[in-house]
């Protein structure tokens, strides 16, 4: 899916989830599904529990994590891609 | 997995008029029926009461409500408007819980075994009263040792009760097979005990209880038996839980394999604890709201371990030594340190 720089990402009201330690499950309510994130994938989720853009995601993430821009643009787009997927996530703009 | 969970000011103001008044699973059971169980209602979680109806109840309340079958499983369902469920087992019984979870109704057909009855009336029908209350129940067998909780997850097939009746040839008891209810308190984690019965096929009776373990077949369908158990097979009070231990699905285990435990993380325990959850017919967001939020707080209490162990009867006293060592290292199963931050947070 295309996801835009300025494209506003936030949790959906259909899901509830609960932190694991470092990591988190995910229930979505519309289909009974429980979903696992690592910590990384919990780190992610916990940021977007208000409106985040990617870019904005980016620059917290590259601040925090080693990793190559190149490598945390792929694996967020791919995260927030299957989040959408699952209908966990809203994205607007 | 809590004291208030339950509608326990209401269920004070019913005025219970039952002959019997059982004792199962941390549950007052006010019943019609006499039942294989403890007799004495102590107060500890919820109470419920079992009504015997004839065929005619249950037709009139069926009037106008669509059955549903699912594919793979045995029995059918019905939603009543009311909120309440019904639940009938070919050849077994049926059922109709109320909205509340405070009552259930039920008929044993005319050609069930009351053994068989009985299981599907403790295990089935009763969670689907228990999660109406509130409860969590899961699929489990647990053992006693050494006075605490040895908990087995698994799906049936998976060897929970094989494992057990090992443990039982080795002098230890049973605390539950098949439905175990849980609660969080200032001690720890409790585990309740179930009907003193075990479910195995007869081969596996036949190798670990002797050959004077005898039992009636669960239902027409399979082999399994119901045996029941002594006092001395069984244990009879709540334990705290030590250990949680999820047993690998069949495929994944070979005759000839190493035994291996291995810790999951939380996020992977609350997976185990959540398949293992009795009762996948009831799925409205309130349930499952509730079950996430019992199923994450006990997951980071109780460190779940993955077991695999060899497709191999043999081999079972060694599997029953590998998990007493492991038990024996409660600390890195059970942390203490853990439990009393969350008990802090909740006060």
């Amino acid at each position: 899916m295309y996801l835009s720089e300025s494209a506003k990402i936030v949790v959906s009201k259909e899901q509830v989830s609960s932190r694991l330690g470092d990591e988190a499950a995910i229930l979505g309510l519309k289909n009974g599904v429980y979903y696992g994130l690592n910590p990384v994938g919990a780190r992610v989720w916990n940021l977007i529990q208000e409106p985040r853009t990617l870019e904005e995601l980016h620059e917290i993430l590259s601040s925090e994590y080693d990793v190559e821009g190149s490598r945390l643009d792929s694996d967020l787009r791919h995260l927030i891609g299957q989040l959408a997927e699952e209908r966990l996530v809203e994205i607007s703009g | 997995m809590s004291s208030d969970m339950c509608l326990t000011d209401e269920a004070r103001t019913v005025k219970y008029n039952f002959p019997y008044l059982y004792n199962v699973y941390g549950i007052a059971l006010h019943s019609e029926i006499p039942l294989p169980l403890p007799r004495g209602g102590r107060e500890e979680l919820a109470h419920i009461a079992l009504r015997n109806q004839p065929a005619a109840y249950f037709e009139k309340a069926l009037e106008g409500v669509a059955l549903e079958q699912i594919e793979g499983s045995w029995y059918s369902l019905g939603r009543l408007s009311d909120g309440s469920v019904y639940a009938r087992w070919p050849k077994v019984g049926e059922f109709l819980v109320s909205n509340n979870g405070l009552q259930i109704h039920c008929r044993q057909a005319d050609v069930a075994h009351t053994e068989s009855f009985q299981v599907y009336l403790l295990g089935q029908a009763l969670s689907f009263a228990l999660v109406k209350c509130g409860f969590e129940p899961i699929h489990a067998t647990v053992i006693d040792v050494h006075g605490e909780a040895v908990v087995f997850l698994g799906d049936s097939g998976f060897g929970k009760s094989t494992l057990a009746a090992s443990f039982i040839s080795a002098g230890y008891s049973v605390l539950t097979d098949d439905l175990l209810m849980m609660r969080i308190t200032d001690d720890g984690i409790l585990a309740y005990p179930g009907p003193a019965r075990i479910k195995l096929f007869p081969a596996n009776a036949k190798s670990f209880l002797g050959e004077a373990a005898r039992g009636v077949r669960m239902n027409p369908d399979t082999e399994k038996l119901i045996i029941p158990l002594n006092e001395r097979q069984t244990c009879s009070t709540p334990l705290p839980v030590a250990a949680v231990y999820s047993l690998a699905a069949p495929r994944d285990r070979y005759r000839k394999q190493s035994i291996r435990i291995e810790p999951l993380s939380p996020r992977e325990s609350f997976m185990e604890l959540v398949k293992n959850t009795f009762n996948r017919r009831i799925l409205d967001a309130d349930r499952l709201t509730r079950q996430l939020a019992q199923t994450a707080r006990l997951s980071t209490l109780l460190s779940v371990r993955r077991l695999t162990i060899p497709r191999d009867l043999g081999q079972l006293p060694s599997v029953r030594n590998a998990i007493l060592t492991d038990v024996s290292t409660v600390g890195a199963v059970y942390d203490r340190a853990l439990f009393e931050a969350e008990m802090a947070c909740a006060d």
